[in-house]
């Protein structure tokens, strides 16, 4: 066991910080909100703890700075961004996402440039980062409870009919934004503490497409999903490097079958069928 | 001055090119589709395909090509697309779907070809096509393929515009963006519409890639994601499912990138795409050359 954890431990804490990430996506689309920025505040939140880092910064002062700011900024830019719908939303965040990197990419020693900044010390053992994880998990998994989660619920499938039982559409888009980013943030800073470099690259278009698969595949309805589509995504190919060169192509079969077969996600099927074995049970 | 103005009317070309079959597909069907570059890129591989073993002029090639990535976009709707619209409930469930899925056909077009090539850039044979310089009169130079692509840029677009515009099916096409389910009670097939939409969407992907991959002297599986984000771009700018728009957007964004790399910050040339796409979403979310007002917000 111990052996299985060494021997693995750099994906096991990919697919936590992958968790967070998916999660911060996951949040803002159960609302009907497709915002993509989380991955730019990944990006802004890595290179931010790394700097702070390289100025001997604790990692303890550095994740709740870098929460709160990301959050802060998440709220102020979902108030220019809250009138665009659908994929028109999905297409500013995306090019905020992609921005961010060319900026980075010339900003000379600051940010390293191309390179990025690297020999970052490393800042957080496994341990805590479970304990994140599990609290930031927590945290979201109240919001879809009681008033807040029905709130967002009816915000996505009928914005008008929401506003019209009182629930206050534009906060509820604001709160979401700014709860996304912060938790976007939050990944990206754990990134920056966990694999000693960051870089211009790893925030582009590759991690937009995985980071929106890890929400829609598990299921996006509830944080179940999200963190077992982040489970999915890391781990997958993993299982598939046995194939080789063909190992992409084939996630790409699984990920168009998952979409056709479990509309709802993975989780969102189960749910559905889940009920009615209970039913024959009952009736048995 | 004249050879920048002559680079960026060629550049804006390349995007335009690009740009059409997206913005036609995003409008018609609600697909955003992020696979259009690898069928772009498919376009490119088979061109250099056929013109390596089936050595004929471009004016043979051209066509085969064009005629094989339609049929494989036409076999991805039928797969894939077609049931995520009918499974949808809502518009902007199938819209993600359809975002997830067509990431997923991207992967395995990329990495078959990718195998296929063992990861090296080819090139499509001189026999097919050889590019030349031409000179006018000392005052720009441009190659006789940017020169094509021009012309067959301009004539595309005014083409598909007028289609659009006033022909049976493009009335029929706007209004199954709209309302697929009036349009069916008023005798319109709106799958065959589709599949019509998702073919012509896919034979201009796969013109785009046949006229770039001679233009750019290389193929290689990847060529498609740097065009994909620009022409996210011009669509922005010139409105989602304005034709005009997407002409416009291109020239503008390429004369933007060129006027930028001649005089301005070179470095930040790539950063152009996006910045515009914030500023026109903020400032005028309908894009210059709106269609329908009420889309966006």
């Amino acid at each position: 066991m111990t052996h299985y954890f060494h021997e693995n431990l750099g994906l096991i804490q990919q697919t936590l910080v992958y968790m967070i990430l998916a999660i911060s996506l996951q949040v803002v689309l159960r609302c009907g909100v497709v915002s993509l920025a989380s991955i730019g505040f990944y990006t802004l939140g890595s290179y931010t703890a790394a700097i702070l880092l390289k100025h001997g910064w604790p990692a303890a002062l550095i994740i709740p700075v870098v929460v709160l700011a990301a959050g802060l900024v998440g709220y102020a830019f979902g108030r220019p961004l809250a009138r665009l719908r659908g994929l028109y939303l999905a297409m500013a965040t995306l090019a905020f996402d992609l921005v961010i990197p060319i900026l980075l990419i010339n900003g000379g020693n600051f940010t390293g440039g191309a390179l990025g900044l690297y020999a970052i010390p490393v800042s957080v053992d496994t341990w805590a980062l479970v304990g994140i994880v599990i609290v930031a998990v927590y945290a979201v998994s109240q919001l879809e409870r009681g008033w807040m989660g029905r709130a967002s619920l009816a915000l996505r499938s009928d914005e008008n009919l929401a506003r019209s039982m009182g629930v206050r559409v534009t906060r509820e888009r604001y709160l979401a934004f700014a709860i996304s980013a912060a938790l976007g943030g939050l990944a990206g800073s754990l990134s920056a503490m966990l694999f000693h470099a960051v870089s211009p690259s790893s925030g582009g278009f590759g991690l937009v497409t995985l980071g929106l698969t890890m929400a829609i595949i598990g299921g996006r309805d509830s944080w179940i999903g999200a963190v077992v589509g982040a489970y999915i995504v890391t781990w997958v190919p993993e299982w598939l490097r046995s194939i080789g060169p063909y190992r992409n192509a084939v996630f790409g079969v699984v990920l168009v079958l998952v979409i056709l077969f479990f509309p709802d996600g993975l989780l969102g099927s189960v749910r559905k069928i889940a009920p009615m074995f209970r039913r024959k049970a009952a009736s048995a | 001055m004249l050879q920048a103005i002559a680079d960026s009317l060629s550049l804006g070309s390349v995007y335009v090119l690009f740009a059409l079959g997206l913005s036609l597909s995003w409008s018609v069907l609600n697909l955003l589709n992020l696979a259009y570059g690898a069928q772009f890129m498919l376009g490119a591989y088979f061109a250099y395909l056929v013109g390596t073993h089936w050595h004929h002029s471009l004016l043979l090639v051209l066509p085969v090509v064009v005629v094989i990535v339609a049929a494989t976009s036409v076999l991805a709707d039928n797969l894939v697309f077609r049931h995520l619209r009918r499974q949808a409930g809502t518009p902007v469930e199938s819209e993600l779907s359809m975002l997830v899925a067509s990431i997923g056909l991207a992967a395995v077009a990329v990495t078959l070809v990718q195998h296929a090539t063992a990861g090296e850039s080819e090139f499509v044979p001189q026999t097919v096509f050889k590019v030349r310089t031409l000179h006018f009169g000392g005052l720009f130079r441009m190659t006789n393929m940017q020169l094509i692509m021009l012309i067959v840029t301009v004539v595309l677009t005014v083409v598909l515009a007028v289609v659009v515009k006033w022909s049976r099916f493009g009335r029929a096409m706007r209004g199954v963006a709209v309302d697929p389910a009036t349009c069916e009670l008023l005798g319109v097939n709106s799958n065959r519409l589709f599949s019509t939409t998702i073919a012509i969407s896919g034979a201009m992907a796969g013109l785009a890639g046949v006229l770039l991959a001679i233009h750019l002297s290389t193929v290689d599986a990847n060529m498609g994601d740097p065009l994909l984000t620009k022409a996210f771009a011009i669509i922005i700018i010139g409105g989602v499912g304005s034709i005009a728009g997407a002409a416009v957007g291109g020239y503008l964004l390429a004369f933007a990138e060129t006027f930028t790399v001649v005089y301005g910050p070179a470095n930040y040339k790539d950063a152009i795409a996006f910045i515009i796409i914030l500023i026109v979403l903020l400032v005028r979310p309908t894009g210059l050359f709106a269609r329908k007002r009420w889309e966006r917000s």
